[in-house]
């Protein structure tokens, strides 16, 4: 049971007198999915708290969970269209708004045929909205360009899964977290992307010693500073990791023979392939010594249940799809999978970034249908009531090649749905650059980096606003209602998409309204009779389900009334050519299988084991830019902070981008703690306080990509390359180079200007002045001698969230034992 | 389409002769693409000869033929910019390589209504990925 049925009701409530209302939600941040109430008071969200009787978090929050409602209050919510007239957006009616993105449409049409129209949503919406776009965008525009911010996170897990067991869905859950002995978190740092979880995984440990946690990343995160093992890998090597440990699995001889004879096909294959994968050739590239090497495959090769969870580290890492498929491989020939403590566990990243991908709203059709699959959009017309041509088929596409369009001006339109592009695309110059060459609708709450490029924006509805369903990380359903009106002049992106149809007139085969229901929880009970029969199936679900136990985990049918907490029990993947969502892919070179090479391999049921070939990433540390860069998140923020920056609190304690540095990096440039640096990359440059660490290696340099504001240069993606993933087109967002140039100050000592002068005036201590300058004491200068100062110089302390930890450098309040002393500095 | 096939023939021939241009990673990656399509097109150039065609090779063939392109085309672009953001010595050259194969992508493009003649519109969306297909809906 999870958390022993140990409820605590977190809670952030801003109110004179007591709420009136608690309306009953989800969290709309991470993918844990965290059950909430959302507090209300005189029709305004006045808080939330957890919901203790939710099994997923039962009643607790992460931070940003906990402050998620200020934005829904913040001043500058958009309250009507916008149009832009002579370079500048300008108020405008719903009824002109429409008016334009019909036109715009039809233009688009004309021009350029269904493809000339590309829907790029996001991970944060509900599954109504999606299916929503899937319909309009499949059977009403006719394009083929769905896509997502998802593209951008978990599009990995997707393909991961496709390959290896022939349908999206991860086999394990959170149930089975509670229960493994073993626990990798490969490129996963739940302490800060999934607080919830990782509370929940830390209590269990803390209370059993269970699970055995094996933690990979090229950070030494807060989550790997509570691991029994963690490897420090170099960056863009996961695969050549996973492929030494696989090496010595088999060698060890770890391996479940009668399942791997019985469920699975090409072991062989995975064998040769990582023959030549030595601990000693491992070490040498991953940088991992050769002892934790043969520990974690001791480990992985002996335990008897194995939960392996993967998020960016992995996912936007190069060899990406392969890495998980690697993953994939070693619980197949363990036989860990589809029992009790034991399945991959692949993370999504966002609250809904899955239901995306199940209901078709990016990918493949509604319902894990494959567009390859003549079979699949026949069932898929014949249930839209439309005509099989109508719908395009093949291969998907990713926004990398969406972008390419725009550059080639082959896309008319590009309907930018609740996703800040122009802050999370990498290689964001070219992004803008195509952006200012297409016609760009953009719905969202706030004027954001990316309304700058918008030629038409919409103001929508957000979290508490409107109705709707998620599906989290672990294919958890979960209900959120609507806990009050949006402001006055604003829709949701349902309504949006609905007047839209509306307006297009978009008609079935007889002639009838292509989309006939009118609220959420009607199109709703339309999706459940498009999923059931397919591996998502939800045609058990109902809203009141829902609210009554607190989130079903699909399929939920009548086989399954209340949901299935693991996939392949039955040991039955859905690689039959007719039953899978895809034909698949050449796992090295990304090029998609035709049904008949999917036919050959015969697995007809049984789970496909891959060869994995490591390749290093297109871009590597040389010349003029001798460090590697890597990007990812902080606890504090969400994304863009479209919603995060807008908390006092959470605003407050990370105001601001940095860049991280090994304290030897930093020794040898002679940086100092705060010193604004710069940053530059092949593609841009940025200037940011440096923040001196030993959780990175030397060498390495990490800057989150919250901050990416147009005025302040502190954005990531102006440093990150637009290299992807060939499977499954994700961006890998973890490797690039760069250079870090001081940005300096002269100053020559003279009689009046002396080294403490210098020092004093620019609020440095002498020491700082030696280090910046290469010094030895007793710091003599000369007469003459110049020196050096930072221009600019910025506080960057991030505070830890989860207070219970002892594994900060400074003081912190134990309960327990009081008063806090030197004595408790050493221990810690 | 004898004529198309043949033109990539060619294009592939120089392509895959002085395949890898450089040791970057995605070079690797493109050049067994472009050793496959090489491979397809023979075949499908062999097939063509033939009086009776086996339309179920040639679909099969056809189809392998376009999805390497589904494929090497964002390989292709990543490799340019690799290289000018790499200082490549080879940035010429793979440029050069680039605008070959842009050539080549429009022989496929050109192909499409050979293709539809033989197969029908309504099984070519199986065989040519929609983006090649141009704007026009796929009749039956």
């Amino acid at each position: 049971m999870s958390w022993n049925n140990e409820s605590r009701v977190d809670m952030n409530v801003y109110s004179q007198g007591e709420v009136d209302k608690w309306a009953y939600s989800t969290c709309n941040i991470c993918s844990i999915g965290c059950g909430c109430y959302i507090a209300v008071k005189n029709n305004k969200i006045v808080g939330i708290k957890g919901n203790a009787e939710h099994p997923i978090n039962r009643g607790r929050l992460g931070p940003k969970g906990e402050n998620q409602w200020y934005a829904n209050n913040s001043p500058d919510r958009l309250l009507t269209p916008l149009i832009r007239k002579d370079g500048t957006l300008e108020p405008a009616s719903w009824e002109e708004a429409l008016n334009v993105l019909v036109q715009k449409t039809k233009e688009a049409l004309e021009r350029h045929g269904g493809n000339g129209v590309a829907i790029y949503s996001t991970g944060q919406s509900t599954i109504e909205t999606y299916y929503t776009i899937a319909k309009i965008g499949r059977a009403g525009i006719g394009s083929h360009l769905l896509d997502a911010n998802t593209r951008l996170c978990t599009a990995t897990t997707e393909w991961a899964l496709l390959q290896s067991f022939g349908a999206d869905g991860v086999p394990a859950s959170m149930e089975d977290v509670d229960l493994t002995d073993t626990l990798m978190l490969f490129g996963h740092n739940p302490a800060e992307t999934g607080t919830v979880l990782f509370e929940r995984i830390m209590k269990r440990k803390r209370e059993t010693g269970y699970p055995f946690m094996i933690v990979v990343d090229v950070r030494k995160t807060l989550t790997a500073k509570e691991a029994d093992l963690f490897l420090q890998l170099n960056p863009g090597t996961n695969l050549a990791l996973l492929n030494g440990i696989i090496h010595l699995v088999i060698r060890n001889g770890s391996l479940d023979h009668e399942f791997m004879q019985n469920y699975t096909i090409h072991f062989d294959e995975v064998k040769r392939s990582v023959e030549l994968w030595t601990p000693e050739l491992t070490s040498q590239v991953t940088g991992v010594p050769v002892e934790q090497i043969k520990r974690a495959a001791e480990v992985l090769g002996r335990t008897p249940s194995l939960v392996c969870t993967t998020l960016q580290g992995a996912y936007q890492s190069v060899d990406a799809t392969s890495s998980c498929v690697a993953i994939n491989n070693l619980h197949l020939m363990r036989g860990l999978i589809g029992k009790p403590g034991s399945g991959p566990f692949h993370m999504a990243g966002q609250p809904s970034s899955s239901s995306n991908r199940t209901v078709g709203g990016v990918g493949t059709y509604p319902g894990n249908r494959n567009p390859d699959n003549p079979k699949h959009i026949e069932e898929i017309a014949h249930l839209w009531n439309v005509e099989e041509k109508q719908l395009e088929v093949g291969p998907e596409k990713g926004i990398e090649e969406i972008i390419y369009l725009m550059e080639q001006e082959k896309i008319g339109l590009f309907w930018n749905i609740n996703t800040n592009p122009m802050v999370s695309l990498p290689n964001r110059k070219r992004a803008k650059k195509a952006f200012e060459k297409t016609f760009v609708v953009v719905q969202d709450a706030f004027l954001t980096e990316t309304t700058e490029v918008a030629d038409l924006v919409l103001p929508v509805a957000i979290w508490g606003e409107k109705e709707g369903t998620m599906e989290n990380t672990d294919r958890t359903i979960n209900l959120l209602t609507k806990a009050v009106d949006p402001p006055n002049g604003v829709l949701s992106d349902f309504e949006i998409l609905l007047e839209f149809a509306k307006r297009m007139d978009f008609r079935d085969k007889e002639g009838n309204p292509l989309i006939s229901y009118n609220t959420p929880e009607q199109c709703f009970e339309e999706w459940k009779r498009v999923s059931k029969g397919r591996p998502s199936d939800m045609s058990g679900i109902t809203y009141e389900k829902l609210m009554k136990y607190n989130g079903l985990r699909w399929p939920v049918n009548e086989e399954h009334p209340l949901g299935t907490p693991r996939l392949y029990t039955d040991l039955k993947f859905h690689t039959t050519p007719d039953d899978a969502q895809s034909y698949g892919k050449v796992l090295f070179t990304g090029r998609p299988r035709t049904r008949e090479e999917f036919e050959d391999l015969h697995a007809n049921g049984r789970a496909i084991m891959y060869a994995t070939h490591y390749v290093p990433p297109a871009e590597h540390p040389s010349g003029e830019f001798p460090f590697w860069l890597t990007t990812g998140r902080l606890v504090w923020h969400w994304h863009s902070r479209t919603k995060t920056g807008r908390s006092p609190y959470l605003q407050m304690v990370a105001p601001q981008g940095y860049a991280e540095i090994n304290i030897e990096d930093a020794q040898n440039l002679g940086l100092i703690p705060g010193e604004v640096v710069k940053v530059s990359s092949p593609r841009g440059s940025i200037k940011v306080p440096a923040r001196i660490v030993d959780t990175i290696k030397k060498g390495v340099v990490f800057v989150p990509f919250h901050f990416g504001t147009w005025e302040n240069n502190e954005a990531a993606n102006e440093l990150t390359a637009d290299f992807t993933d060939p499977l499954s087109k994700q961006p890998t967002f973890k490797h690039a180079s760069c250079r870090i140039e001081t940005l300096r100050k002269r100053y020559q000592i003279s009689s009046s200007v002396t080294l403490l002068h210098v020092a004093d005036e620019n609020r440095l201590t002498l020491e700082e002045l030696a280090r910046i300058n290469r010094m030895m004491p007793p710091y003599r200068a000369d007469i003459g001698k110049v020196v050096e100062v930072p221009l600019s110089r910025v506080n960057v302390e991030i505070p830890p969230y989860m207070p219970y930890r002892s594994i900060e450098k400074f003081p912190s309040f134990k309960q327990a034992n009081l008063p806090y002393t030197r004595l408790d500095l050493e221990k810690g | 389409m004898n004529q198309h096939i043949a033109r990539i023939t060619q294009i592939l021939k120089v392509l895959t002769e002085e395949s890898p241009a450089s040791k970057n990673p995605i070079g690797f990656r493109l050049t067994p693409l472009l050793l496959e399509m090489d491979w397809t097109v023979k075949h499908i150039s062999h097939l063509l000869e033939k009086e009776d065609q086996n339309k179920e090779d040639l679909k099969q063939y056809l189809s392998i033929l376009y999805r390497d392109d589904e494929a090497a085309d964002p390989l292709i672009r990543s490799w340019v910019r690799a290289a000018r953001w790499m200082d490549s010595p080879q940035l010429q050259e793979i440029v050069r390589r680039r605008q070959l194969y842009q050539s080549l992508k429009e022989e496929l493009t050109s192909m499409v209504p050979d293709v539809q003649s033989i197969f029908g519109k309504y099984e070519t969306r199986y065989i040519i990925p929609p983006l090649f297909r141009g704007k026009e809906r796929n009749d039956a």
